[in-house]
């Protein structure tokens, strides 16, 4: 019945409604694709575009209040929308697959890993108990846990994150399904997990000839991972092809935008290229093309006119659903990406310094110790910032990265002592903060402030959008009355690229984007000298980060303001700052300006960063050098260098001998026995990895 | 770290509870208005009376003197005598402690009964007949007076009807049957409220697993039904239920009071209520204390359970 | 989870205006919320109304008609001095509710403040206030409020201080477990930021948003102090007579309980209607203001 030029799977018009009290929620709306065997098919979008729903309704997992409403979803050439529940269950898990996005809540808490994917076994196959026992422990081997005879008794929190993913991976092959649907298998984990992650996947696709359908808002992992690729916005395909030609030739300007959107290592542009507004809520699409209301091309017709997918390449693989495909230019309107030796300018006379923190420490006391343990026994601390000295100065941008839970958060509030340091001084401006009483602690306030990560967190949801702006200035009496207030918060959102209209609205009536601009506005309020920004964008969708990047920079400008920019995405830390420090378990290992720290001599734990990053485009060719393991555990961290536990280049005396600080050249410094007093590099030392690599981009107007 | 251990902590932290109970029942008499010696020994004493109980209990030492003196005797059993009938005190509680802990118990039993099922089948069958009926019950039984419905039951089982007695109580060593019909209208007038609590709590516990990611993952895996409901999801609903088994154990034990007084039960619940009518002070704090240990103890237990069941508990 | 999140968003989506005036749209169409409030409107009615309106002295003895079973003259009877039993039930609900009223208030305002200082300065004024509380937990409420009696004596004051006492720990409880919460919120690490002093940080910045929650368990608590109050006073430890309430009436009653068992019935009922309509409040509130709660409505309150 089934003949093997036959696609694996294809879905045709895929139509998956929410019914709510507010209307209906078009969560896929006409989707149609299909997977070969053998293929890596990547989804890509922003959140809110669909693609869990599509993963989702493929294996019939939509209940209510979802329903799916038209469509064929054909696998083997059957169509599993006519299959009754029991078909339907015999087919997930043994012939599709399905890995979820957060490891940490995706396998059941009170049984064993072992159990839940013996379970899943017995679930699919005639087998005995043992087997299916032998047959997991061989699965764990498989999927690179370590002891899997001992790990398969263990309970999901006893494994970490990405060992957590690896046993969903040992689950997903059990049955030897032909399909996996990887629904953002990365997202909840460290640039440095993920790489190994994929690799792993990579590498049983292999082995077993699997398809995979890999869901993602991550056009890095696309070039990493996948042969065909496409982009859904608003509950639609908008965009399919091979990934070569979307990524050397995209023909829809949603595409084109996304791509431009996301800042690049080595990238020499001044400022990112945002996408105008947010992506339309499912409920009320505007008619026509539904990216109309931020696509700079658009014409009356696209109000009109629901565009259909249409060849945009020759072979006819390559399809787009833009009506204006042949009218546009799309090879001008990529940025050109090449690597170019002119880095961006790196100003390396800054002002005085402003902070200047010296042997920081900051410790916290465990989650699950009890309160006796704490007064009666030994007592134990997570070294969360662990003698950490920094200066800042005025003018600039320190980025600091890591992973997380390396203390970057920790360190960012510390330093504005909204956190007391155990150990330590923080000098500001002349001024020791760590002395500082109450009101000369308020009257520092309002020269240093703090911007957030979580939008939906970092506003008082019971206060508007005037309050919330306008109270800091009540704090400080920077307002005499209310008058004053209110054209001070107007200043102040025109500032952020927001408006009056906006004064007496609550959070909950904005995007994430524009939540994070009301807060960016309070922190501006009291025009301070110096701004810890924790995360400011990881949160957001590529297309709306890029706005409040180049925002922070004008801002930045136009204020003469200092920051402290923190962040575990490298590629956003290198655009943004000028001094890059990297953290690693509560301990700053290098520090210098970007160029020093983004070319060798690297500390490994920096080169393993870099390297993870996925790449930029599907052509480039590099090694990825993977460290073992995982973060370890900041309660005993690791003795002598804490890396030394992941290093591929640790010796042995990395593990009795705290590292000193060596000065490489200038104020490059590096925290690691592989370089010697003078900061030369010790015959032990070796790079493999090239960072320009990394960006470099096969020409636009190349033919693939 | 093993379970004994965990175990070890959980017991430290019971003993710092009970140490902190026993100065809150030894400081009763010296924080009622008036003179110590006058309350212990009632309002008709004479003075030569109270000034001779003035040595006795030492109250012209200072506090924690007192305090640890009061701490040996009740350890070693020295528990004094009531001030009414001037029985042992000790003798009184050790009589009819187990019969309030039997009535405890029973009626614990009787709101698992009902709790477990009726909370399981509610969450299945969620916003259904089923779940309002469910509902309804809970609703109902939180808001029912349990002397009231004890009165009622009493009324109905025993006077109308005629099955069960209505007041009264018999040792099981006694008369086994006889025991368990006089225990079946005070447990149920006492159970009602907590099988009600609880029936609401195992409901939404379950509806929350159900709503996991976890399960979703199950599904995903095309595990049976049967197998996520049964196993997956309510060994997980279960965990939480135990330590809420524990909690609703200690409003019983609070509960018997009433139940007692209404049912003419006799065990330690009459004790106090007619101890605090009598202003008889140390049959009032070796009750209370004695009850105070036994939820503190029950809640020891419940954490150990707790921490056997769930795998996440880090010893 | 996927479905979370949508309907979750197609209940909140970007709505207009407050919390609480969606709050207020969706209580409106909570019919359980609202038959409990209109339940407590009346409660509240008779409470404070009910000894004017009544149209008998609830001490007024009918000696021709004692023990009498509901009639036209007497709808819920008489009892053994030919008191009129449905002029006493009303005039009985004034009593439950000063008692409810002076004690869940005591015990929220003092839960709450305490919640809010634990919450909020965390560390050792959290341990020391934890500690406490600890031990005030190992006596389930109604044997707190035996020691507190045992201490103060039986009377109708007493037992008000007596329950403020005992919820106070059970109302700090909740209050802390959300206010540790919320003190996570990156909102409340920004008003410390930016120089808000730590009593604003508390009631300005923390407790609106504690607010559902601290309503919602005020509310069930409210419930339980009218139950609770009823078995006090039904073994004579709080109100004595000639005082009305219900507890003391379902007592009297029940000594004559097989002559007349409606002298029970109806104020056992009162209890019953009252109670249920705050727990219908306290859902319809709990749904509404998408309040935490404490595992189940007064799971440990009694
Ligand atoms: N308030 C706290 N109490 C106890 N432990 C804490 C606290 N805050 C942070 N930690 C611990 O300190 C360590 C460093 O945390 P921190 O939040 O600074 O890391 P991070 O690098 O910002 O991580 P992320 O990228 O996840 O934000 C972690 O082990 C964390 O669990
Ligand atoms: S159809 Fe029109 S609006 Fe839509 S993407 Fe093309 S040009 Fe833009
Ligand atoms: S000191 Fe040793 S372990 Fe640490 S980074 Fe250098 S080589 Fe690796
Ligand atoms: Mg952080």
């Amino acid at each position: 019945m089934s003949s093997s030029d036959e696609p694996l799977l294809e879905v045709e018009n895929l139509r998956t409604e929410f019914r709510t009290d507010r209307g209906t929620v078009k969560a896929a709306d006409g989707v149609s694709f299909s997977i070969e065997r053998g293929e890596t098919y990547g989804v890509v979008g922003e959140s809110g575009a669909g693609k869990t729903v599509t993963g989702l309704s493929v294996i019939g997992l939509i209940d209510n209040p979802g329903q799916i409403v038209g469509g064929e979803i054909r696998y083997k050439g059957r169509d599993l929308r006519t299959l009754s529940q029991e078909e339907l269950r015999s087919i997930r898990g043994d012939e599709i697959a399905m890995i979820f996005q957060d490891p940490m809540t995706a396998l059941n808490p009170a049984y064993t890993v072992g159990t839940q994917i013996i379970d899943t076994i017995l679930t699919h196959n005639d087998c005995s108990k043992s087997e299916a026992r032998e047959r997991t422990i061989k699965l764990l081997e498989d999927v690179g846990i370590p002891d899997p005879e001992e790990r398969v008794d263990s309970y999901p929190h006893q494994f970490s994150g990405g060992m957590r993913q690896r046993a969903l991976i040992a689950m997903a092959l059990s049955c030897d399904p032909d399909l996996i649907i990887a629904d953002e298998p990365t997202t909840a984990l460290d640039v440095t997990i993920q790489a190994q992650i994929l690799d792993l996947l990579d590498d049983l696709q292999e082995k077993h000839g699997l398809s995979i359908q890999l869901i993602t808002h991550d056009m890095g992992l696309v070039a990493e991972m996948c042969d065909r690729v496409s982009v859904m916005y608003a509950g639609k395909k908008i965009e399919e092809g091979p990934v070569g030609e979307i990524f050397s030739s995209p023909k829809h300007p949603y595409t084109v935008g996304l791509m431009n959107a996301v800042p690049r290592l080595n990238d020499p542009r001044e400022r990112l290229e945002a996408i105008p507004g947010n992506m339309p809520d499912l409920i009320d699409n505007p008619s026509g093309c539904s990216f109309r209301p931020r696509c700079e091309y658009a014409t009356e017709e696209c109000k009109q006119i629901e565009p259909p997918l249409e060849p945009a390449g020759a072979g006819g693989a390559h399809t787009s659903a833009c009506l204006k495909l042949d009218e546009i230019d799309f090879d001008t309107s990529i940025v050109p990406d090449r690597t170019t030796d002119e880095t961006p300018v790196e100003g390396t006379n800054f002002g005085e310094p402003i902070i200047e923190a010296d042997g920081l420490q900051k410790y916290f006391d465990p989650e699950n110790q009890s309160w006796f343990e704490k007064y009666l026994g030994d007592r134990d601390y997570v070294h969360a910032v662990e003698d950490v000295s920094l200066t800042v100065h005025r003018g600039e941008t320190l980025g600091i990265v890591g992973e997380s839970g390396c203390g970057k958060s920790t360190l960012g509030r510390v330093l504005l002592r909204l956190y007391e340091p155990d150990e330590g001084t923080i000098v500001y401006s002349g001024d020791d903060i760590t002395e500082m009483g109450r009101s000369e602690l308020r009257n520092l306030r309002s020269e240093v402030q703090m911007v957030f990560q979580d939008p939906f967190s970092s506003l008082n949801p019971q206060k508007t959008v005037l309050d919330i702006i306008g109270r800091p200035l009540e704090v400080h009496d920077q307002v005499a009355n209310s008058e004053e207030k209110r054209e001070r918060v107007v200043e102040l959102l025109e500032d952020v690229g927001m408006s009056e209209r906006h004064l007496n609205r609550y959070p909950h009536e904005f995007s994430g984007g524009q939540k994070q601009r009301i807060g960016i506005a309070r922190a501006l309020a009291v025009e301070p000298d110096f701004i810890v920004a924790d995360e400011p964008v990881s949160a957001l969708d590529v297309s709306v980060q890029a706005k409040i990047i180049n925002m922070l920079d004008d801002l930045q400008e136009k204020y003469d303001l200092t920051y402290l920019f923190i962040a575990h995405d490298l590629n956003v830390v290198q655009h943004i700052s000028d001094h890059i420090g990297v953290m690693y378990l509560g301990e700053i290992v290098e520090f210098g300006t970007v160029q020093q720290v983004f070319e060798p001599p690297y500390h490994p734990y920096t080169e393993i960063l870099l390297s993870s990053i996925p790449k930029h485009h599907p052509d480039v060719d590099e090694e990825r050098i993977d460290p073992d393991g995982e973060l370890p555990s900041a309660i005993h961290p690791p003795s002598g260098c804490r890396f030394h536990t992941r290093c591929p280049q640790a010796m042995p005396e990395c593990e009795t001998k705290n590292p000193e600080q060596r000065t490489i050249d200038g104020n490059h410094e590096i925290s690691c026995h592989l370089f010697d007093s003078d900061g030369n590099p010790t015959d032990e030392y070796e790079t493999t990895i090239d960072v320009s690599a990394k960006s470099q981009m096969v020409d636009p107007g190349e033919p693939q | 770290m093993s379970i004994l251990s965990y175990a070890a902590k959980r017991l430290f932290v019971s003993i710092w509870v009970l140490f902190g109970a026993s100065i809150l029942i030894f400081g009763i008499v010296h924080l009622v208005p008036g003179d110590p010696a006058r309350v212990t020994l009632g309002r008709f004493a004479d003075r030569e009376a109270v000034e001779g109980v003035r040595q006795e209990m030492g109250l012209n030492d200072p506090l924690y003197v007192q305090y640890s003196d009061w701490l040996v005797g009740t350890l070693t059993g020295d528990w004094g005598n009531s001030l009414i009938s001037n029985q042992p005190v000790l003798t009184l509680i050790v009589e009819r402690f187990p019969k309030s802990i039997e009535l405890a118990l029973f009626a614990l039993a009787i709101a698992v009964v009902i709790s477990l099922p009726l909370g399981i089948m509610g969450a299945l069958n969620r916003s259904t007949k089923t779940d309002q009926a469910t509902l309804f019950f809970s609703q109902i039984g939180i808001a029912i007076p349990n002397f009231w419905l004890g009165i009622m039951l009493a009324l109905i089982f025993g006077r109308y009807l005629g099955v069960l007695p209505a007041s009264g109580s018999v040792a099981f060593t006694e008369d086994p049957v006889q025991n368990i019909r006089h225990l079946i209208l005070p447990g149920v007038s006492l159970g009602i409220l907590a099988a009600a609590v609880l029936t609401r709590y195992m409901r939404s516990e379950m509806i929350d697993q159900l709503n996991k990611d976890y399960v979703t993952t199950a599904r995903a895996f095309g595990h049976p039904k049967k197998r996520i409901v049964w196993k997956y999801t309510l060994k997980n609903a279960l965990i939480p239920y135990v330590t809420m088994l524990g909690m609703q154990f200690g409003f019983l034990i609070g509960g018997v009071v009433v139940i007692e007084t209404v049912f003419a039960y006799g065990g330690v619940g009459q004790l106090i209520l007619n101890g605090l009518l009598n202003r008889d002070y140390p049959i009032v704090q070796m009750s209370l204390l004695i009850l105070a240990g036994t939820f503190i103890l029950v809640n020891l237990v419940v954490d150990i359970v707790y921490g056997y069941l769930n795998p996440r508990i880090s010893y | 989870m996927v479905y979370g999140k949508i309907v979750s968003f197609a209940r909140n989506g970007f709505h207009d205006g407050s919390q609480f005036h969606l709050a207020y749209k969706r209580f409106r169409s909570h019919r359980l919320g609202v038959i409990g409030l209109v339940i407590v409107i009346g409660y509240l009615f008779f409470a404070i109304a009910g000894p004017i309106i009544v149209p008998r002295d609830p001490t007024a003895m009918d000696s021709a008609s004692r023990l009498a079973g509901p009639s036209m003259a007497h709808p819920f009877g008489t009892d053994h001095y030919g008191r009129d039993v449905f002029t006493r039930t009303v005039v009985g609900a004034r009593a439950s509710l000063q008692v409810a009223v002076l004690s869940v208030g005591f015990a929220t305002i003092a839960g709450v403040t305490f919640g809010l200082v634990s919450g909020f300065f965390r560390g050792y004024v959290d341990e020391a206030i934890m500690r406490a509380v600890d031990v005030m937990l190992a006596f389930p409420s109604i044997l707190l409020a035996l020691v507190v009696i045992a201490i103060l004596g039986p009377g109708l004051n007493r037992t008000i201080l007596a329950l403020g006492i005992a919820y106070t720990p059970l109302m700090l409880r909740i209050t802390r477990g959300s206010a540790l919460s919320v003190r996570e919120e990156e909102y409340v690490t920004a008003a410390v930021a930016y120089g808000e002093r730590s009593w604003n940080v508390m009631f300005k910045e923390m407790f609106p948003n504690l607010f559902p929650t601290v309503i919602v368990q005020a509310t069930i608590t409210f419930a339980f102090a009218i139950l609770v109050e009823a078995a006090l006073s039904y073994l004579g430890l709080s109100a004595q007579p000639p005082t009305v309430t219900w507890g003391i009436m379902i007592s009297e009653g029940q000594e004559v309980l097989t002559v007349n068992p409606w002298m029970s019935i109806f104020p056992g009922l009162a209890i019953i209607v009252t109670v249920l309509g705050l727990t219908f409040l306290g859902i319809g509130l709990r749904d509404s203001l998408d309040a935490q709660e404490d595992g189940t409505i007064g799971g440990g309150f009694q």
